[in-house]
């Protein structure tokens, strides 16, 4: 094959811009729609209106449970017939991303698991005193299976020999597949305490081998453990996850999967999780974290956009909430505020792509632009500006401003995990009855580590410098940052000319590259962040306000300048020689292209 | 209240939303206090810092305490906990989670025997009940199975939203909203049927105690039918703290 013909057949990570297909880069800009719970009669319907909204790719669960429906017996036929749906979607012009587990939750009474092989002993995972793991969904309970289990491998073997053969005949260029999510939200089930998971017998041996302490016990019952040996216990932990990502990545390879593999964290960097350590071991192409808030924390979004930012090669969210679950027990309000926030927060901190989950609603949800029956409602207006900004302005080719990396140190957090109460009560009773806070022991190197990080944040805001956040286990590009903050003076050395290990002194805020807009006068919560794209002379002045009330910043100028609206373009351009006066909406944000 | 393969569609989204802030305003109404021990020394309280000397290991010393921080506290429940007796607590407990049960019924039996632990003292003395089982029993002794319900939920005069449901055996089987018209025409033939005002709705999920408060404004409604049922049902499911 010449150079071109592989260009033109293979799909590959272009980092922070998207997906190369047939030789043309595609963001990552998609929607969820599942087949299997929308009539195939309105499969077209559907994807015209996802068509509509601006959309050229969505994305497809494809659970387990609902093509096994017995025992060794599959079924791809009507409802479930995912080629078909497949097919439908490249006639309507659209590329797809797939998930077929085994994992996917899906807010199905199984997470997409056959209640067969959960209830396997073989599967299951275990406490330290030897009990299941509860996991509650809705109405139904399931004990969560164990990632060392081998049997766990097999079964999950018998639906990738079913499910992957057909996905593989669809991925490009013979098909609109262009990437396959591993499993989903690994991370023991959002149960990321340390001495919950896993106990099973598989697990341990393994832990054994890894760490080389022979027959320990790693459950901190046991009096003589030193730290050392919990923190192994913590590493090992996130170290598995990534090995079971990687074997599962490889059982698809194996079965003829070619286009790009990701997975889809959902936290911050947090031990057992860290997309930039889990991109950096090679378990799957890309990594991106998933994300659902409300306006009062919008922050996270903020924050967990700009750790993507500095810690994965494309920064984007596999879920960004469109709506969201029925379970009042899992109380959410999303309305369009929540959701433009959101976007206006993930896009401003450098996220580069977004799958909106559920771009159309389904039974189980509630508030997303497209109706079950394929009807576009009021509220999808937004998705559609959404993609037309991001097309209008090339968002891709801007370049964030982004001098500063604050760097966060995992092994302080798996130092802090080995002290943890041991946490077998969590399998079995709730929240109710046993606060997962009781079980927190507060750690002062933790506190410290997270103290520094806040007080950089908040100086860098207030002086209207945007940063990035990573990983000191996995760092990026040093040589991108003016300056590069990892906590604590035993941190591990880093090789750039400017780190800080403590909070900033002014003269570290003094030396750093100043914006060209700069705030005289900032509120905490008002952030400012800066794009261009100097081949089009253009400059993006970007705002986001976290606060409940609209916000005031008077900004310094270095000359006569115009701020046009560009998301909110009925808004009013505002103009000054030395001085503008911007307002940023509460909960939400602005973005202005600068002229002058 | 929810039967497992009940079908939940097509919800209107301010409403939904509303509802789960409400939801959430409740729970904080209801927090109670918690402190865990081992062997009598203390590892953790909630809130923070709320008591620091060792307690006797006896389940009267651990009930004191439990009298001593709700009065403290003015929560309507405290709860002391051994961490070593929920070792044995947790063994039992996992023994009742059987694929064949709902998380309803598993939820129930872990709390009953969590109540009734060795490991577990508590003020008030006897323990919450679940009011959804207690609502769950007193609509099935009431209601004909199948029944429909049809809620309306206006702004003053303006429709806001209207649920309609179908119960069968106690349990929620299926749950859609729809619009005006739909509610008009369903709610000529719903087996129970109310109108009452948003504001009002989610000021009483939003209470502390949301099974009577909603009892409250189903008294209120314009155009009930068959609500003495439901009233009465609520009430008895009011829970104890």
């Amino acid at each position: 094959m010449t150079g071109t013909d592989l260009d033109r057949s293979s799909v590959d990570v272009v980092p922070g811009r998207g997906l190369r297909v047939g030789g043309r880069v595609v963001p990552l800009v998609s929607g969820a729609v599942h087949y299997w719970r929308v009539q195939p009669e309105r499969w077209g319907t559907t994807l015209d209106a996802v068509r509509g909204l601006g959309f050229e790719m969505v994305e497809t669960y494809v659970p387990w449970a609902v093509h096994e429906i017995e025992r060794g017996v599959f079924d791809f036929t009507g409802q479930r017939d995912v080629e078909r749906f497949v097919r439908v979607a490249a006639e309507h012009g659209l590329q797809v991303l797939v998930r077929p587990g085994p994992h996917i939750n899906a807010e199905l009474p199984d997470f997409g698991y056959p209640l067969r092989v959960l209830w396997n002993d073989e599967v299951m995972a275990r406490t330290a005193l030897g009990t299941p793991i509860i996991i509650g969904s809705r109405t139904h309970f399931f004990p969560a299976p164990s990632y060392a289990s081998p049997r766990l491998y097999a079964e999950t073997a018998t639906w990738y020999d079913e499910v992957i053969p057909r996905l593989a005949a669809l991925q490009w260029p013979h098909g609109p597949i262009v990437a396959m999510q591993v499993d989903n939200e690994m991370g023991y089930f959002f149960r990321p305490e340390p001495y919950l998971f896993d106990h099973h017998p598989e697990f341990v041996r393994q832990w054994r081998t890894w760490s080389g302490f022979g027959e320990r016990t790693p459950a901190p019952r046991d009096a003589s453990a030193p730290q050392h040996v919990s923190e192994s216990w913590s590493r090992f932990r996130q170290w598995h996850m990534q090995e079971s990502l990687r074997r599962l990545g490889a059982m698809m390879r194996e079965r003829g999967i070619r286009v790009p593999l990701f997975h889809n964290d959902w936290t911050t960097i947090a031990p057992p999780l860290d997309p930039a350590a889990m991109e950096r071991s090679g378990a799957v192409d890309f990594d991106g974290a998933d994300m659902y808030v409300q306006r009062e924390i919008l922050s996270n979004a903020k924050h967990n956009a700009r750790q993507l930012a500095g810690s994965v090669k494309l920064p984007w969210i596999p879920e960004i909430g469109a709506g969201w679950v029925s379970d009042l027990a899992m109380p959410m309000r999303i309305e369009q505020l929540d959701e433009e926030g959101a976007m206006l927060a993930t896009l401003l901190g450098g996220v580069r792509g977004w799958n909106f989950y559920m771009l159309v609603e389904r039974e189980q949800w509630y508030g997303s632009p497209i109706s079950r029956h394929g009807e576009v409602r009021p509220g999808a207006s937004l998705h559609a500006r959404f993609t037309a900004f991001l097309r209008e302005l090339d968002w891709w080719s801007l370049r964030r401003e982004a001098p500063v990396l604050l760097l966060h140190r995992p092994g302080v957090v798996h130092a802090a995990n080995a002290t943890m109460r041991s946490n077998a009560t969590a399998a079995i009773l709730d929240d109710v009855l046993l606060p997962t806070a009781l079980r927190h022991v507060p750690d002062r190197a933790r506190c410290d580590h997270d103290a520094v990080l806040d007080a950089w944040r908040v100086a860098l805001e207030s002086r209207g410098i945007d940063f990035d956040e990573g990983s000191a286990d996995a760092p990026p590009d040093l040589s991108r940052y003016a300056l590069v903050v990892v906590p604590g003076s035993d941190a591990p050395e880093l090789s750039h000319p400017q780190v800080r290990h403590a909070t900033p002194a002014v003269t570290d805020l003094d030396g750093l590259p100043q914006p060209a807009l700069q705030p005289i006068d900032v509120t905490a919560g008002v952030s400012l962040h800066h794009l261009r794209d100097d081949s089009r002379g253009l400059q993006l002045l970007g705002a986001l306000n976290v606060n409940r009330s609209d916000c005031q910043v008077t900004l310094r100028v270095p000359g006569p300048t115009t701020l046009v609206p560009r998301w909110n373009p009925e808004d009013t351009p505002v103009q000054g020689d030395r001085e503008v006066n911007i307002i940023v909406p509460a909960y939400c944000g602005q973005i202005w292209e600068v002229r002058g | 209240m929810i039967h497992p393969q009940a079908e939940v569609v097509d919800l209107d989204a301010p409403l939904w939303g509303a509802l789960a802030l409400a939801v959430q305003q409740s729970r904080t109404r209801r927090e109670w206090a918690y402190v865990l021990h081992c062997d009598g020394a203390i590892v953790s309280t909630l809130p923070a810092g709320l008591h620091s000397a060792p307690l006797g290991t006896s389940l009267e010393d651990a009930r004191a305490l439990a009298r001593a921080v709700r009065a403290e506290t003015g929560r309507p429940r405290a709860v002391v906990l051994d961490e070593r007796g929920l070792d044995d607590l947790v063994v039992t407990a996992s023994a009742a989670a059987r694929p064949e049960r709902t998380l309803a019924e598993l939820r129930a039996e872990v709390a009953a025997l969590y109540w009734s632990s060795p490991a577990v003292a508590t003020d008030p003395p006897e323990p919450p009940n679940d009011p959804q089982l207690r609502l769950r029993e007193a609509l099935q002794r009431s209601l004909p199975t199948p029944a429909t319900a049809l809620l309306r939920i206006d702004h003053g005069t303006e429709f806001g939203a209207a649920v309609q449901l179908t119960v069968a055996g106690g349990l929620i089987t299926h749950c859609i909203c729809v619009d005006e018209p739909t509610a008009q025409w369903s709610s000529k033939t719903a087996d129970i049927r109310a109108r009452v005002q948003w504001d009002a709705l989610i000021d009483a999920v939003a209470s502390a105690d949301p099974w009577s408060a909603f009892a409250q404004i189903l008294d209120d409604a314009s155009e009930q039918r068959n609500l003495d049922v439901v009233r009465q049902a609520l009430l008895s499911a009011a829970p104890t703290t």
